[in-house]
């Protein structure tokens, strides 16, 4: 007969954190609780950028240290995450680029097996960006050109526009200007899935078009072109599409050279944190 | 403080005294106010002939508890009930909570081993006989525990985590044996089922999920690839009673994701269903649904054991949704095959030969490039438990529907403490096949999770209730012909069980990835459920929750 009282006591919690080199003051229960983290995972994960994106697309399968007890460049870590989205990891492009970005500042060749302890690094987008200094001629002439164009049909810069497509403000953060010209000359023949629209007739006849925002089984959340958000009951509705095509018309014939060349430099300037 | 409250509960309750026996585990359906094993009975039907709550009342369901776990990983477990009392707990601790009000009685903790790293750190539930919880550990304890306070009884060691093993089923007991195996981290570790005394953990017999070279089945393995086969356990057994079988689903052989080191040969008993003799562990049959396997499909479903009409005779029957998007019907006297359908969009198997072995279809074979495979690696079904009602005769099980991965194979080599997976990485990644972005903006035909009714007599599909995303929710039927489960989308709902259509939900706030159940203490009849790491109980409003 074995009998080997296995009961936690208090002391025992202490004598762990304590060979876990914690030296945080905290209260009683939150020590507790971060003992309990510690014993949960094995190690604690560094507050970083990307921390939480990390945690609720990759604890999903398994359990994150799967992750975690690997020390990888960005590269490598780039391709796990890349895998991981073929195996059926769901996350945002955004998301997903900062998992990638947490895992190589705090889990690289460089990190100590102790991540915990690791120094901190900046992560690269939280560093300043270099504004780029545009002349006021570039700006006026790409405005003009947004305007003929009647870009803002479908995108916003600052508070003018329509909620169609994405927010132009902090394109120039999400996008190098070659993708930017390419976005304007040949546009994708599907959008993006979060540029989505969704368009719905209820059972009264009404219709609703806009961009999905969100759904579950139950509901569905959109904004329209004026940017009215709207939540719509499924059992109120007769029909729901989804729609991927892409609505931008290509401007290849329309906008070249200069006026090109600035609306491109003018895009790329703008890296406000979008609305 | 705390040690004083508890005797003070302890006190305020005469006895906690549960004395769960053999026969009381074989008539578990007349006891409908209780859940006395993982699956509900021995026949893992998870049905209950409560029926307090019905179609017409459920829309009124309200929260009457909430259990908070310790870990703030997601929680799995489905509680026992024992007249009055519930027995949950993650992978860190196990309580003893009044079931009407859910006020702790003891709790007790074991601290898993802080170097192990485990694929899956969850505890999918306990099990009891006489007065003893059985709490398998993450880190390769089984451990006995006293169901009126809490304190251990005895504590063995069998499964070595350094070894690459962990446990996280709730485990099955017959009689004097507590039944249970372990799984590898994919780690090559072999695996086993094995049933151990209650009363002092001595191992009674094991049956290895690898056979060894010179024994039956021992030449599936091509060279010494048997020696890190794996062949996890990694969900609860079934049990019956008149053939004295206990019926097991088994895990994909390793390396999973490359099958060259393991081939010419099916790699038995991997992706398999074991019947095995309840008082010697020899094996009497087994079936094997995805032979040589190469795309990780596990049968870690809980096998459901039916009695019914089979072609106009009645029959000892086994319905089973696999991993690999096919239901099947064996017959679990002799592991007959009888019937074999896909219940989501499938591309890997041909067809059936008479015996019930897939043919393979052409060019649907893990490549280093990668392989468009239907289902994906998380498969049609997976863990997560059905339910079967004799009621309205279907059988309801969450699945992945228009689901597909691009499975790729890696050059495998076994190394001690290493995953020994041969996973590869395909070499274009198909990001329009799976949004990223999914599941918000997901449609249809890219995927969706979906509780399906299926008639058995014919794998028919009767309804299917729609999610958007995916679902890692069991099933849950009663005799009021309701179904309950839930899914990643965070919502739990109960379904007309003969149409499907929606009766009640309610938004949990964190995905639901464990089976439902339900129990009644002083009349009044409850349903609890598990999202995100805590434990809701949910019941009528007009009936105060018994003091
Ligand atoms: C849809 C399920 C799923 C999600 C979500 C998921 N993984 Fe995985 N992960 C797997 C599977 C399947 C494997 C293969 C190994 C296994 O399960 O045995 C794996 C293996 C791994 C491995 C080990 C690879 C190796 O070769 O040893 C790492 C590292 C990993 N995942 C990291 C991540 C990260 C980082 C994320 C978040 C972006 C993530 N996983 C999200 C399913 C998933
Ligand atoms: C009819 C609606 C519509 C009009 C008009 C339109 N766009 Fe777009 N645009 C979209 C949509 C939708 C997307 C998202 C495409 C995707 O998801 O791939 C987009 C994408 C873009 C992008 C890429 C943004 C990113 O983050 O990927 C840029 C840059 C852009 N548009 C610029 C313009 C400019 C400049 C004009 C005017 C010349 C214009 N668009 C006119 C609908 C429109």
């Amino acid at each position: 007969m074995n009998f080997i009282p296995k009961r936690v006591r208090v002391g025992d919690r202490l004598a762990m954190e304590q060979r876990h080199k914690a030296s945080h003051i905290v209260s009683f229960s939150m020590f507790i609780c971060l003992t309990l983290s510690t014993m949960a995972f094995g190690q604690a994960l560094p507050d970083e950028k990307g921390k939480a994106e990390f945690q609720r697309i990759c604890s999903n399968c398994h359990a994150v240290a799967m992750a975690t007890r690997l020390r990888n460049s960005e590269e490598a870590w780039k391709s796990v995450v890349n895998d991981m989205v073929s195996r059926g990891a769901q996350g945002s492009q955004e998301d997903l680029d900062n998992v990638v970005l947490y895992l190589s500042t705090n889990f690289g060749p460089s990190n100590s097996a102790a991540a915990s302890s690791a120094p901190v690094l900046l992560p690269p987008s939280a560093q300043t960006i270099p504004a780029i200094a545009l002349s006021l001629s570039v700006i006026s002439n790409a405005k003009r050109v947004i305007a003929q164009n009647g870009c803002g049909a479908c995108h916003r810069i600052g508070d003018e526009g329509s909620y169609i497509g994405p927010s132009l403000d902090n394109v120039g953060m999400r996008r190098k200007p070659d993708e930017i010209r390419a976005a304007i000359l040949s546009p994708q023949p599907k959008v993006q899935p979060e540029n989505r629209q969704v368009r719905l007739i209820q059972h009264d006849g009404k219709t609703g078009v806009g961009k999905i925002l969100n759904q579950d089984g139950y509901s569905v959340q959109m904004v329209d072109a004026a940017g009215q958000l709207a939540t719509y009951s499924k059992s109120g509705l007769r029909e729901f599409t989804i729609v991927d095509t892409n609505p931008m018309p290509s401007s290849g014939n329309k906008i070249t050279g200069q006026d090109l060349d600035d609306l491109v430099r003018y895009l790329s300037s703008l890296t406000e944190p979008g609305k | 403080m705390k040690r004083s409250l508890l005797a003070l509960l302890l006190l305020a309750c005469s006895s906690l005294s549960a004395q769960v026996t053999y026969d009381r585990m074989l008539h578990a359906n007349r006891e409908p106010q209780n859940w006395l094993t993982y699956g509900g009975d021995y026949a893992s039907q998870r049905y209950s002939t409560l029926s307090q709550i019905t179609k017409e009342n459920v829309g009124t369901l309200q929260l009457k508890w909430v259990h908070q776990f310790r870990t703030l990983q997601k929680v799995e477990n489905t509680p026992l009930v024992v007249d009055g009392i519930m027995y949950i707990g993650d992978t860190s601790q196990i309580s003893a909570v009044d079931a009407a009000t859910g006020r702790v009685y003891w709790s007790y903790s074991h601290t898993v081993d802080p170097r192990g790293v485990f694929v899956l750190p969850m505890l999918k539930g306990l099990a009891i006989s006489g007065n003893r919880l059985f709490w398998a550990t993450l880190d390769g304890h089984l451990i006995a525990v006293d169901a009126k306070n809490g304190h251990p009884l005895w504590d063995k060691i069998v499964a070595v985590w350094q070894k690459g093993y962990q446990l996280n089923v709730a485990p099955l007991v017959v009689k004097n044996k507590v039944i249970l195996g372990p799984a590898t981290n994919e780690e090559g570790a072999n695996c086993w089922v094995a049933a151990y005394d209650v009363e002092t953990g001595e191992e009674l017999w094991r049956f290895d999920t690898v056979p060894k070279p010179e024994q039956p089945n021992g030449s599936t393995w091509a060279g010494n690839s048997w020696i890190h086969g794996g062949s996890p356990i990694w969900v609860t057994g079934s049990y019956d009673p008149e053939t004295n079988l206990t019926y097991w689903g088994t895990g994909n052989p390793n390396p999973g994701w490359n099958g060259d080191v393991r081939s010419p040969g099916d790699n038995l008993y991997s992706d398999s269903v074991v019947a095995i003799d309840t008082d010697t562990g020899k094996l009497k049959w087994f079936y094997q649904f995805t032979p040589g396997d190469e795309f990780d499909w596990d049968s870690v479903q809980v096998p459901v054991l039916v009695n019914m009409d089979w072609k106009g005779k009645p029959r000892k029957l086994m319905l089973w949704a696999n991993r690999n998007g096919f239901f099947y019907v064996l017959d679990r006297t002799s592991g007959e095959f009888l019937h074999g359908s896909a219940f989501v969009k499938q591309n890997w198997n041909a067809g059936f030969d008479a015996k019930g072995r897939p043919t393979k279809a052409p060019g649907h074979v893990a490549t280093y490039e990668g392989t468009f495979i239907q289902p994906g690696v998380q498969g049609g079904t997976n863990w997560y438990s059905p339910s079967y009602s004799p009621r309205t005769g279907m059988f309801y099980v969450s699945s992945w529907q228009n689901y597909s991965a691009i499975s790729a194979k890696a050059d495998a080599m076994w190394k001690e403490g290493e995953r020994y997976t041969g996973v590869g990485k395909p070499k274009k990644p198909d990001w329009t096949r799976t949004p990223p972005n999914a599941p918000l903006f997901k449609k249809e035909s890219e995927g969706y999770g979906a509780v399906i009714a299926l008639d058995p007599k014919t794998g028919d599909k009767k309804w299917e209730f729609k999610m958007v995303d995916y679902t890692d929710a069991g099933v849950l039927s009663t005799a009021a012909d309701l179904v309950f489960s839930g899914g990643k989308e965070g919502n739990f709902f109960a379904l007309d069980a003969k149409t499907g259509e929606s009766l009640w939900k309610a938004g949990m706030g964190g995905t639901v990835a464990s089976g439902p159940m339900t129990y009644s203490v002083n009349g009044q009849q409850y349903v609890a459920v598990c999202a995100g790491s805590a434990l809701y109980v949910f019941g009528l409003p007009e009936l105060k929750a018994a003091k």
